[in-house]
């Protein structure tokens, strides 16, 4: 049985059944990973809801699972940082509460799953997961979140950006991630608006400052991996005086719907026009503020 | 494979592959009546079981991760006070949920109000979410739950 103490034993069955390791302690897992550099980790597992013909879970043949290392669950508050485990859950991430959380990111948690699937599911596995909706990059991405990427014999921290802009940044064999690092900078708006139909998520943040904008940052998550992120945009918004003028907003909003038409071409005329809109409702109520 | 695990205390072993739906076990398997499954992706809420003490869509939790573990179903509350808590909750709000979610929304319940008689409002909203079916109005189960929260807290004098 694979699920035994020691989480050496393989699963040793018929056909193709998976081979499950369940380690005890990081540097279990990280030696599992190095001996066994094609498996696929398993967190909370709530990515596998493709069915086989069988009605079985479509689990890969070999599977390193997460949840016996109890070190991975653990989230830690600094002054600037919220460091969340790979194992920790998005309802234990949302019960650190709204208080400690960024509201973007707060916002975004009960869009992620299902709330019968929010005790299983971890934040981390929602960054790691490819070619899904993933409704936390956007936001995590706007609040400038690194993730801690570990393997046996060394470790290194990458933002959450390149990690999922695969600038050759994607895990390497042997490699896992491990904790996910979140500034806690303060913001003066932050907002989080996804999709009914799921197909974009908005995260937006500002800071203000004497009576013009001291940063923004304008994230929309699509259904690709990577995010669509204008850093242009926000670097000529930011040191601008409030009120923004009303043709400056739409010029902002236009820019935005044509990176957007740039990143992805599969975007209907309604999903760039609800783009346009948001950039420009987000820039509007900064002015109302 | 061989699990063994601990369904509504009792231990039990099954034979079965160790990427099959424990949903799947618990209706086929093992016969637990109140089982259902619709969406066999975690959305709908109709085979939500405790899982090790916390509520879980019992369809993407495959076996492997069964092993040695504790799974509870409405049948593992039946002649049970907790039960009959919620059961009086639910009564005095007239809230009658039809017959295919009655088991997950008690079961629900149950979990709400164990883990904290006094559910934080915003986490309530979220989790009573977990069941789909709209044969009541979600605000009609929250009023509920909270009725069955304050008769658990009555009969523990947590008050």
């Amino acid at each position: 049985m694979p699920q035994n103490n020691a989480g050496h034993a393989p699963e040793t069955s018929k056909r193709t059944s998976p081979r499950v390791y369940t380690p005890r302690s990081q540097s279990e897992l990280l030696q599992l990973l190095r001996r066994h550099p094609g498996s696929r980790i398993y967190a909370g597992g709530t990515a596998l809801s493709g069915l086989e013909d069988t009605g079985r879970l479509a689990i890969p043949a070999t599977v390193v699972a997460l949840y016996g290392v109890d070190d991975l669950r653990r989230i830690a508050r600094t002054d600037r940082y919220l460091e969340i485990g790979a194992n920790a859950t998005i309802r234990a991430v949302s019960r650190v509460g709204s208080n400690v959380i960024p509201k973007t990111l707060y916002d975004c948690l009960p869009h992620i799953v299902p709330p019968g699937l929010r005790t299983i599911a971890t934040l981390v596995g929602n960054v790691c997961v490819q070619g899904t909706t993933t409704t936390s990059v956007a936001p995590l991405i706007a609040l400038g979140s690194s993730i801690e990427i570990r393997r046996v014999g060394g470790s290194r921290w990458i933002t959450v950006q390149r990690f999922r802009s695969g600038e050759g940044a994607y895990l390497q064999p042997g490699e896992v991630v491990t904790r996910l690092r979140i500034p806690l900078s303060p913001w003066d708006a932050q907002v989080y608006r996804p999709s009914e139909d799921g197909r974009i998520s908005f995260a937006a943040l500002a800071r203000r400052s004497k009576g013009g904008v001291d940063a923004v940052r304008i994230v929309i998550g699509t259904r690709l991996p990577e995010v669509i992120h204008n850093r242009e945009l926000d670097a000529e918004l930011t040191g601008r005086k409030l009120p923004l003028p009303d043709r400056d907003i739409r010029a902002a909003a236009e820019r935005m719907r044509n990176t957007a038409q740039a990143h992805d071409p599969g975007f209907s005329s309604f999903d760039l026009y609800r783009i346009e809109r948001l950039v420009s409702w987000f820039l509007r109520s900064l002015t109302r503020r | 494979m061989r699990v063994r695990f601990t369904l509504n205390g009792k231990a039990v072993q099954v034979d079965a592959e160790p990427e099959a739906r424990l949903s799947d076990v618990l209706m086929h398997h093992l016969e637990i009546a109140s089982m259902r499954q619709d969406c066999s992706e975690g959305r709908c809420g109709s085979c939500l079981v405790i899982f090790e003490g916390i509520i879980v869509s019992s369809c993407m939790i495959p076996m492997f991760r069964v092993l040695g573990t504790e799974v509870v179903t409405i049948e593992g509350l039946f002649g049970s006070r907790d039960l009959r808590d919620i059961e009086r909750g639910f009564q005095s709000t007239g809230f009658e949920p039809c017959r295919y979610c009655a088991a997950p929304k008690t079961l629900l319940t149950h979990a709400i109000i164990s883990e904290n008689t006094r559910p934080r409002e915003e986490e309530l909203e979220v989790q009573a979410q977990a069941v789909r079916c709209r044969c009541t109005s979600y605000q009609h189960f929250l009023e509920a739950i909270r009725n069955a929260a304050k008769q658990r807290r009555s009969r523990t004098r947590d008050i």
